[in-house]
This record gives structure tokens, C-alpha cells and sequence, in this order.
């Protein structure tokens, strides 16, 4: 593994679909993609992980309940007991909020309906890992594309991660104001991602493998990905 | 169909899938409703 370019797995389930573009964002951001099946048993020596979007098994009984039984979870899961770097985007966020590597759950958009846009989160910055997001109050452009993006979770939950700076982003205006009218989903507190308690893994419903490219748009993904990939150099001996 | 010594057994069954696969508690409550046990040619009795 060389400290200056990361393995970073892709976890591939049946109906993933965005799988692709993380390995191409990964590339672009520098370091080097492992494909992983969900079958397999291990990560390839990858030192850092994303769970990708799409509609893994279908989405059948709640979205991201079967996936979370794979083989493959077994050693996302040992990897982020052993502090490594988990990114959940989108399926990915469903994944480790129903195999309780995350608090909370992801319900039906507030409007029932599927949405797909570009919108705007802000970085709420103390995140309780060694490694931040950028800078508090950074605004990032990010496009979201989901039906099941409301995050929701109990009064104690959200209270904690309030207290435990665990909500990593928020949906917000250009300008970085919070309020209703910028939520695209209903999302409890407008949050668009959380941490975990320990903050070496990362859910989130926006997609910044969409977004890292300039010849494609904004790169509003890339402080993202840098996390996910300074955290993983981290762990790697000099 | 799940295979159980008895009723108690069957029960305690589904209610382990519910809890671990069936619902989410963080959303969802579950109640069993019903149990029918099956002969063995698979006819409720």
C-alpha cells in the first residue's frame, strides 16, 4: 500500500449502480480504486472503503436491509471497528444506518417523490474523528438523485448527535442559511450526513463521486473524498 | 415456513426475524398476528 496513493474498495452489490463512477472519482482524486464484490470475504488490502448508491438487492424489504447481511459487510464492518474510513453515499448511507454502523434510518422523501438536483450542504465541521471536512461553514454543491433520502432517528439520537458534533452536513442556500425551504427531503435537521460516534465513518445522501471532475461541473465532492483519503494515509504506516 | 418443536418455539422464531431482518426498530414496530402450524403434508390444521 503506498501512503501517497490509498487503496480505496468499492463495494459492488447487486443493483448498485454508481459504483463505476466512485472507482472513477477515486482515480481522479488520486489514488487507486479496488473493485470488491459483495460476496467477497475481504476489502483487498484497501485501506479505506465507500459504499456506493443504486438500489442494492432491489431495495426489497426497506432499502439497504439485505445488503447489510453480504459477506462483504462483515469486513466493512471489522474495518471500521479497526477505525479504517468508511464512506456511505446515497444506498451506501441506507447500508450502514440498517447494519448500525450509523444512527438513524433513511424514510420516503417528505414529498414522496424521487428527487434529482444539484443542491447545496454545508459543513458543520467538529467532527469527532481526527480528521475534519474542510472548513466550518464551507458550502459544497453536490447533486443529489434519491426516494428515500429523509434521514429521521429518535429524539435521544438526534439530541446526541447535536451534542457529539456528529451531524457532518446540512442542507442549506448557496449563501449557507439552513432553513426549511432548502430541504430537499424533509430530512430531520436538515442533515445530509452523519458520523459515527468514533468519526471514521461517514453517511451521507449527496453524491460526491458526481462531483470531482471540473471538466463535468462543480467539485463540490472533492473535500469529501480528501477526507476519506487523508484518513486512510493516516492509518498507513511510514 | 419455519420449523418448530411447538408453538413457543415457532414464536420465539419470528419474532428473532422481525427483530433482526423484518423491521427496523428505528422506524417500524412489528406485532405476530397469526401462527398456523402445518401437518406434514403442508395442510394448516
Amino acid at each position: 500500500v503506498s501512503e501517497q496513493r490509498p487503496r480505496v474498495a468499492v463495494v459492488t452489490f447487486p443493483g448498485s449502480l454508481d459504483d463505476r463512477d466512485a472507482l472513477r472519482a477515486v482515480a481522479t482524486m488520486g489514488a487507486e480504486p479496488v473493485q470488491v464484490w459483495h460476496g467477497d470475504a475481504d476489502l483487498h488490502g484497501a485501506g479505506a472503503v465507500i459504499l456506493p448508491g443504486g438500489f442494492s438487492y432491489g431495495d426489497y424489504l426497506r432499502t439497504g436491509a439485505i445488503a447489510r447481511f453480504a459477506p462483504a459487510m462483515r469486513a466493512v464492518a471489522a474495518h471500521a471497528d479497526a477505525g479504517g474510513p468508511v464512506l456511505g453515499i446515497c444506498n451506501g448511507f441506507q447500508i450502514l444506518c440498517e447494519a448500525g454502523l450509523l444512527p438513524g434510518a433513511l424514510i420516503r422523501n417528505r414529498s414522496l417523490s424521487f428527487v434529482c438536483r444539484w443542491i447545496n450542504v454545508r459543513l458543520e465541521g467538529g467532527a469527532p474523528g481526527d480528521l475534519a471536512i474542510g472548513a466550518r461553514g464551507d458550502v459544497l454543491s453536490i447533486p443529489i438523485k434519491h426516494g428515500e433520502g429523509q434521514f429521521v432517528a429518535s429524539r435521544d439520537d438526534l439530541d446526541r448527535l447535536e451534542t457529539k458534533g456528529q451531524v457532518a452536513l446540512r442542507y442549506c442556500s448557496p449563501a449557507g442559511e439552513v432553513t426549511d425551504a432548502y430541504n430537499p427531503n424533509g430530512a430531520a435537521g436538515n442533515i445530509a450526513g452523519v458520523w459515527n460516534e468514533r468519526g471514521n465513518v461517514l453517511g451521507l445522501m449527496p453524491h460526491p463521486e458526481h462531483a470531482v471532475d471540473p471538466d463535468l461541473g462543480p467539485i463540490g465532492g472533492q473535500p469529501i473524498l480528501e477526507w476519506l483519503l487523508a484518513a486512510a494515509r493516516a492509518r498507513v504506516p511510514a | 415456513v419455519v420449523e418448530a418443536p411447538d408453538e413457543g418455539g415457532a414464536r420465539a422464531q419470528v419474532a428473532e426475524m422481525a427483530e433482526r431482518f423484518l423491521s427496523n426498530p428505528v422506524i417500524e414496530d412489528y406485532r405476530i398476528v397469526d401462527l398456523q402450524a402445518l401437518t406434514a403434508a403442508g395442510d394448516g390444521r
